[in-house]
Parts: structure tokens; C-alpha cells; sequence
């Protein structure tokens, strides 16, 4: 029982973790490792200034509290204060994994799923380089509040990685894909994605050529639209970085058009998957956010703390990667709402463009950038030759304003093992997709 | 257990951050996280448990020696005896005294710069990095440093972020001087100047850059070995300018990191060349991919405190040119990269990436900022013939940060 200090707010939130990871390197393992631990943030805020600890030794909680306190300057009227009446005092218990936790599966089972995905990495001839990795991760959160609330709710997922490069002359080309689920039962056959993915790999490298670039229409794959909406405007949308700024906040008024009237942006933290929470890291409850509405700006992404200094109400967004860190807003599941159009429709309405499958990386400050892995050309309305494309790169708000075709699908995925990063917070499992999105203009080198 | 050889990795880290936001001291975070790692080697295999906080030494071994049942093959000799120790110590500001400097610091900042928004971090860090075992291995490094990083925004701006300035890691706290490093950096941002001419300029790079981590890949000895380095078969051979030469580099004081690697390898010196004069010497491996590609083993492994080790080619250092920035510019002004952010380079080398943030530098100090840029080459030019030098003097007095100069192809964005 934690005797919570007079006069200021504090939460404490526990973290239990059970993970494996476990990799073949050329077909030989090369690592395992597994991990389970319990660790706490703690945190106290005296209507000034938060103070935060973190530790590894769980006994010393009510110490580290008590610590904090004596360093914060305790206010008779905290209850009244603006971040703390957006705190909630929710109790419950969300506990999806109890049956299906990792910790339940044997090591012997978990190697020998990864060895048979793997498989075809050993018999394609012609491979240069070959990794695949099995990876699981519970995380278990029990949190607790000087203002009541006593929460405890986990989040559960697996993932089979692979990644290879080909090469075919001096063209070479690294790709990588992967399958993941919340339990190990649940888990995709990873084989018929990574046969799909090396007979396309194969065929590009040999094949492709560099692009006639310029101007010209795009079309992104669930995948690429899914790093641009993350990149290009859902890091825009994390209210912290308003801070501080009048003018900011009159250039990002609610209701401001920021796309065409087909865009539709949200963030939902309850959608399964990597960004899935049912509580955020200060215990509000995750929910679903709508950024931009039919082409408005219609909302951001909040803690307690930028809600309160903005007059607006938390959304469930505070989080951080691990013990170590404090609650800052971030993404959960970001993506941009599908349309009514098939992707052959969105291909036939082209002459001359791009369809852009997959993307190594992207960046997003006032100019974007998308690093495609492959891509092909569209002439006449129709998927033509392979090209290798250095980068696609617009301004940002242009770009939303161009976006004229949406496909009907929905693809949500996650980063495949790695997350988003944030200055020091990297990486942050998150999920992001959308439809087929086709835009009017992009730069294409 | 007879036959089994136990090695114990422990890293204990104790860090107070000062976080800023709208330019004041918004939090104060303290944390304090051992983590301790054991291996145990059975002459064939290996096997790894770790812990975060306290833990049942008995339960830590029972968990290694299962993990040998996985079958990782480790049939290496691990390092032998030998006992050393270097501390790095923080001179002028501690833990308890972080927050009141940070604060003062900051009040100095927003009275500076009332037209920018100040967010980012003081951090004060101190980590115990050590390898023991039981065939005599006893080796630790203590680092302690103090770092400040505060990214900007103009008010008005609809960017997330306008720039970035940072001192660190800092072994002496000195706010007087680092305020005024910063202080002219900001003077010359906020003076825009246009880009003297477009096409081939010298640019100038931090170390820890793009170009850089880029090789860095090229090097590892697994992407060497594979066939998939661009340096592949290389070994011997001249690659880049006679001008540019690269070490592992692992002193604690100046590369910020434990002086031997993750298998408790280290070498006299600290130092081990790597491209000598531009002649590819020898890449970057671990004891397994020396052993499978049947390379020389350079004591670069990596990896967390409970992980197996495997290779990486980290802390590169470019060795320094007997001449100053000035001097390898002979005049010439020079972009010099401050943002740049979405570049890559293609698998065959071939380099590009948009520069949000590029200073006019005319050799001893910032000139103004330049408008958003595009620059390009190719990883052969950009240390071959387009080398112009590491630079002899540091961009600042508070931390090790030579110039990398190289001459690339530079234009306007948008044009």
C-alpha cells in the first residue's frame, strides 16, 4: 500500500515485462535472448514542475516517492489544478493475454516456429545476405494515483521478421517483411509472405532501372501512405510541440483545411495491433482521435499536461517506451481512412506515374521525404517496368491538398520490429497504414 | 556446473534530466537502472540470462544454462586475464546541482532569444560498464558527462522544429562558454545569406553524420564477408583519398564509451586502423565472423548486457588532417550541414539527401543561414577525390567535434 504524499499529485506505473528475441543469421542462430523483469516511473507534480524516477528495484517505490516529494513544493489547491483535473481516477483491470501469454509458450516452440519460417530463406539460391527473427514481448502495467485510480492492463504482440538482400550484377536490393499477431497461436504463416516477397525481389532487381524522374502522379501502397500520414503530419499533430507559441496554435486552429475534402486522418489506440493500449501512461483511456476531418484540421494528440496548457481534454496519447521514461504525446495506430475507389481504378485514372509498394524509410518536418525500396511505373492507366527511385519529396500541406483517390481497403500494420522515435524515446511501437492513396503531384527522383 | 566458463556483464546507469519546454525547466527525472547480464560458455555453445534491479544468482544461472540448450555455437577461446580500469570523471556540476543550472541557463536563453522556443534536455549521466570472468577478465570504464541539447522553433513558425544546438558529452560544465557557442550559432541563424554559387562547394560534416554511418555499414565484416559491402574484396587495396584514414576508436574520455568491446576485447591504445592513408586495412568483426568468413578479428562486438555478441562496426573516428577548417578551406566558404533529414543512399552507393538546416561557415565561425538545400555524391567521391580533410581544430571547445570536409554537388531545394 503507498502512502501518497499530501499537497501534490503522483501516480506510480509498475511495468512487468516478459520478451524474446531470437534470431538466424545465414540460417544459423545467433541469438536469443530472454527477458522478464519488473521495473517503475514514478511521478509527482506540484502544479509547477513534474519529478519523475524510474527504477529497477521495485521495494524502493514508496522511497523514490517520498524523494520526489521533499523536492516539490506542495499545494493545498492541487485537486484544482488544471492538469490534474484531467487526470482520472479510473479503476479496472484489462487483461487481454492471461490465456496466449508468451510466457506460456516453450523456448523449443518459439525456435522451431522460427526455423520453418525461415525455410525459404535456406533454399533460394542466389541470396546474398539472409536474417529472420522471432520476437514476442508482454508488457504488463499496473497503475496507480494519489487520486484514486488502480488500473491494471497489458498489451501482448508476436512478430517473425525476415530480411534478405539480392543482388543481380551490380544491382542489389535489401527488402524485408514479417507477420505478426497478439498471440503465438495466432500467428500468420510467415512462408507464403516471404516466398511472395523474394520472387518479387528477384524479378525487380533484375529487371528494374533507375526512373525518368520529375513531376508526376503517385500512387502509395497501404505502406507508404501509412509512413507519410505518420511522418508528414501525425508528429505535427503531438500538441507538445505547440508549446509556448500564440501563433502557433492561431496556424494550427481546429477547423483550418490541411487536405483535400477526401482525407480523413485519425489516431485510435484501440485498434489491435502494435499501437494498441487500453490506457495510456497516465491512465486515460485510449480512444479514437480524428486529426484531420474530410481535409480540417480536427484534433491532436494530448497528454494531461499540453491538454491543460491548451484548454483542450487529454486523448489518451501520453506514452513512453519504457520504465525509464515519462508519459509524452505519441502516436498509437495513425492512419488515413479508406475511400471508395479500387486500386485499379485509382491505377486506371493515370497516364504517366508511379506506384510506390514499398518504402525503407520517411521523413516528415515542413518538407517530406519517402525513400521507396520498390516501385513501379504506371503508363496508360496500367502497372508497367520496375524502377528504383532515389526519393519522393514534396512540401508537406501541398502534398495533403493533392491527394484526389482513396482505395475501399483498410491495411494496418507496424513497423516490424522496430517503432518511432521521438529525441531520446526510440522506438515506441506504433501501427499505421490506410488505403491506396493516390496524389495529383509528387516529386519523383 | 564442471566444463562451464561464466563471464558477467554489468552496466549500472544513474541519469538526472532536466527537461525543457517552451524554453523553461518543465520536469526533473532521476533514474537509477542496473542491469547485469551473465554468459555461460560450454566449450561448443553459449548461453545468456540477464536482470534489470535485484535478482536470485541461482535463478540467473539456472536461466543461462538453459539458454545453452538453445545451440548457439560459441567453440572460441573467451578472453583471457587481465585487469584494468578507466574512469572519466564531470568537473563543475553533479546530479543534485543539474536543475538550478538548467534553470539558470534557461533564463539566460529566453532573455537572449525571446523570438525562440527552447525544448530538449540538460542531462547529467554517470554509467559503470564491466566485464569479468572466470578466466581473469576484469575490466571496467566509468563515464560521467554532462550534455545539453535544445532544439528551436521562431515564434510563428508551423515547423516542428527550426534547428538545434548541443554541447556534449561535457567532462567540465562551463554555461558562460557553452551559452556563448550557442549564442553565436544563433546570431548567424538568424541571418539569412543565399548560397554563393550551386554545383560542387565543400560541405562540411559533424561526425556523426550520414556519410559516415553509411560507411560504417560498409565496413561491418559480416557485409564484407557476405559480399554485400561495396568495399567487398577490397582489403589492401586503395578505396579513398590518401587523406583519409579511420580507426576503431574506443578511448572512454573521447569516444564516450567502455575501452574494450562486448567479448571484453581491447586493444593498447585504444585504437585500431582501419583505412590507413585510403587503403582499406582490415573491417570490423567479432570472434564469430572472423571465424566464419576467415577474417582478422578486430574486437568489434556489440551488444546489450544480456545479449549474445555480435558485430558492428561502431565508433569510427576519421583521424584528423594536420590542418585547421580554415585551412582545408583555404578561403572557400563552406555549407555546413546542421539538419538534414530523409537522405540515403542507394545500394550502389550513390548518395542524396534534403539539408532542412545549412549555415554558411567561412572557416572560424558560422556566417548565416542558408536557404533548405539538396546535396549529393557518392560514397567513393565523398572519400576519394572529393575529400578535403578532417579538420585539426573542434567546431567547439566543451566536446571533441573535428569538421569533416568533403566537396559535393549543392543546389537551392525547389530548384
Amino acid at each position: 500500500m503507498l502512502n501518497f504524499p499530501r499537497g501534490l499529485y503522483s501516480d506510480v506505473r509498475i511495468e512487468e515485462v516478459w520478451s524474446t528475441s531470437a534470431g538466424l543469421v545465414l540460417g544459423k542462430l545467433e541469438q536469443f535472448v530472454s527477458r522478464h523483469y519488473r521495473a517503475a516511473f514514478i511521478r509527482v507534480w506540484d502544479g509547477v514542475r513534474w519529478y519523475y524516477a524510474s527504477t529497477s528495484s521495485v521495494d524502493s517505490i514508496q522511497s523514490e516517492l517520498d524523494s520526489l516529494a521533499a523536492m516539490a513544493s506542495p499545494a493545498e489547491d492541487i485537486l484544482d489544478d488544471p492538469v490534474v483535473r484531467r487526470l482520472g481516477c479510473a479503476t479496472g483491470r484489462s487483461i487481454l493475454f492471461d490465456a496466449g501469454h508468451v510466457a506460456g509458450v516453450e523456448t523449443s516452440d518459439k525456435l522451431a516456429k522460427l526455423r520453418s519460417s525461415a525455410e525459404p530463406l535456406e533454399r533460394r539460391a542466389g541470396l546474398a545476405d539472409s536474417r529472420c527473427y522471432y520476437i514476442d514481448n508482454n508488457k504488463r502495467k499496473t497503475f496507480l494515483s494519489s487520486l484514486g485510480a488502480d488500473l491494471e492492463f497489458d498489451r501482448q504482440t508476436v512478430l517473425l521478421v525476415a530480411a534478405f538482400e539480392v543482388a543481380h550484377g551490380e544491382s542489389r536490393l535489401r527488402e524485408k517483411c514479417h507477420v505478426g499477431a497478439g498471440t503465438f497461436a495466432d500467428l500468420p504463416d510467415l512462408v507464403p509472405v516471404l516466398e511472395e516477397r523474394l520472387d518479387e525481389a528477384a524479378s525487380f532487381v533484375r529487371d528494374s532501372r533507375p526512373v525518368d524522374g520529375g513531376r508526376m502522379p503517385v500512387i502509395l501502397s497501404p505502406m507508404a501512405a501509412g509512413i507519410f500520414a505518420h511522418e508528414s503530419f501525425g508528429h505535427k499533430s503531438e500538441a507538445d510541440f505547440m508549446l509556448g507559441d500564440e501563433s502557433m496554435l492561431a496556424e494550427w486552429a481546429m477547423g483550418r483545411r490541411v487536405g483535400s475534402e477526401e482525407l480523413n486522418i485519425v489516431d485510435d489506440g484501440t485498434v489491435s495491433g502494435p499501437g494498441y493500449n487500453a490506457y495510456d501512461d497516465e491512465g486515460t483511456p485510449s480512444r479514437r482521435t480524428w486529426l484531420v476531418r474530410d481535409g480540417l484540421l480536427a484534433g491532436r494528440l494530448h497528454s494531461a499536461s499540453t491538454a491543460a496548457a491548451l484548454g483542450e481534454e487529454p486523448t489518451g496519447n501520453a506514452r513512453s517506451i519504457s520504465f525509464e521514461y515519462e508519459p509524452i504525446p505519441r502516436m498509437t495506430t495513425t492512419f488515413i481512412l479508406p475511400g471508395r475507389e479500387t486500386f485499379d481504378g485509382l491505377v486506371s485514372g493515370i497516364d504517366d506515374g508511379l506506384f510506390v509498394k514499398t518504402v525503407n524509410h520517411g521523413s516528415g518536418l515542413s518538407t517530406f521525404t519517402l525513400a521507396p525500396s520498390m516501385s513501379y511505373r504506371i503508363r496508360g492507366g496500367r502497372l508497367a517496368e520496375p524502377v528504383g527511385v532515389s526519393v519522393i519529396t514534396g512540401n508537406v500541406m501541398e502534398t495533403l491538398g493533392l491527394i484526389d483517390g482513396l482505395s475501399g481497403e483498410l491495411d494496418l500494420r507496424g513497423a516490424g520490429g522496430g517503432g518511432c522515435g521521438k529525441m531520446e524515446q526510440y522506438p515506441l511501437p506504433v501501427g499505421f497504414g490506410g488505403p491506396f492513396v493516390r496524389v495529383g503531384a509528387m516529386e519523383v527522383r | 556446473m564442471p566444463g562451464v566458463t561464466r563471464e558477467r556483464v554489468v552496466i549500472g546507469t544513474r541519469k538526472t534530466t532536466a527537461r525543457i519546454a517552451g524554453s523553461e525547466v518543465k520536469s526533473i527525472r532521476r533514474s537509477d537502472v542496473l542491469q547485469t547480464g551473465l554468459r555461460l560458455y560450454d566449450g561448443r555453445n553459449i548461453g545468456t540470462a540477464g536482470a534489470i534491479g535485484s535478482f536470485d544468482p541461482a535463478e540467473l544461472e539456472k536461466r543461462a544454462l538453459d539458454s545453452i540448450s538453445c545451440g548457439i555455437e560459441y567453440p572460441w577461446e573467451i578472453q583471457g586475464p587481465a585487469v584494468r580500469r578507466e574512469t572519466v570523471s564531470l568537473k563543475g556540476i553533479g546530479h543534485d546541482t543539474l536543475a538550478g543550472e538548467a534553470g539558470s541557463f534557461m533564463a539566460a536563453m529566453r532573455s537572449k532569444w525571446p523570438d525562440l522556443v527552447f525544448s530538449e534536455s540538460f542531462t547529467v549521466e554517470d554509467t559503470g560498464i564491466s566485464i569479468r570472468n572466470d578466466r581473469g577478465l576484469d575490466l571496467s570504464t566509468v563515464l560521467s558527462s554532462v550534455a545539453v541539447v535544445l532544439t528551436y522553433r521562431a515564434l510563428g513558425s508551423t515547423g516542428i522544429i527550426d534547428g538545434w544546438v548541443s554541447a556534449g558529452p561535457c567532462r567540465r560544465w562551463d554555461p558562460d562558454g557553452i551559452r556563448a557557442e550557442f549564442d553565436e550559432f544563433l546570431e548567424a541563424w538568424h541571418e539569412p545569406v543565399d548560397l554563393p554559387r550551386s554545383g560542387r562547394l565543400p560541405v562540411v560534416f559533424g561526425e556523426s553524420s550520414l556519410p559516415l554511418n553509411r560507411l560504417s555499414l560498409e565496413l561491418s565484416g559480416h557485409r564484407y564477408g557476405t559480399g554485400t559491402s561495396l568495399l567487398a574484396g577490397c582489403v589492401g587495396e586503395k578505396v579513398f583519398s590518401e587523406g583519409f584514414s579511420l580507426s576503431q576508436s574506443r578511448v572512454p574520455s573521447i569516444d564516450d564509451c567502455s575501452f574494450f568491446d562486448a567479448e571484453g576485447v581491447f586493444h593498447e591504445g585504444y585504437s585500431l586502423g582501419l583505412i590507413g592513408g585510403g587503403v582499406l586495412r582490415a573491417v570490423c568483426t567479432d570472434r564469430r565472423t572472423a571465424a566464419r568468413f576467415s577474417l582478422p578479428h578486430t574486437g568489434s562486438a556489440s551488444g546489450g548486457y544480456d545479449a549474445i555478441p555480435q558485430v558492428s562496426a561502431d565508433h569510427l573516428r576519421v583521424e584528423r588532417s594536420d590542418r585547421t577548417l580554415s585551412e582545408l578551406l583555404g578561403g572557400e566558404p563552406a555549407v555546413y550541414i546542421a539538419l538534414a533529414s530523409g537522405g540515403d543512399f542507394t545500394p550502389e552507393g550513390a548518395f542524396a539527401t534534403p539539408v532542412q538546416l545549412a549555415m554558411l561557415h567561412d572557416g572560424t565561425r558560422f556566417v548565416g543561414r542558408l536557404p533548405e538545400l539538396r546535396v549529393s555524391s557518392h560514397l567513393f567521391r565523398m572519400f576519394g577525390d572529393d575529400w578535403m580533410g578532417q579538420s585539426a581544430d573542434d567546431i567547439s571547445a566543451f566536446y571533441d567535434s573535428p569538421s569533416m570536409v568533403m566537396r559535393m554537388d549543392v543546389e537551392k531545394a525547389g530548384d
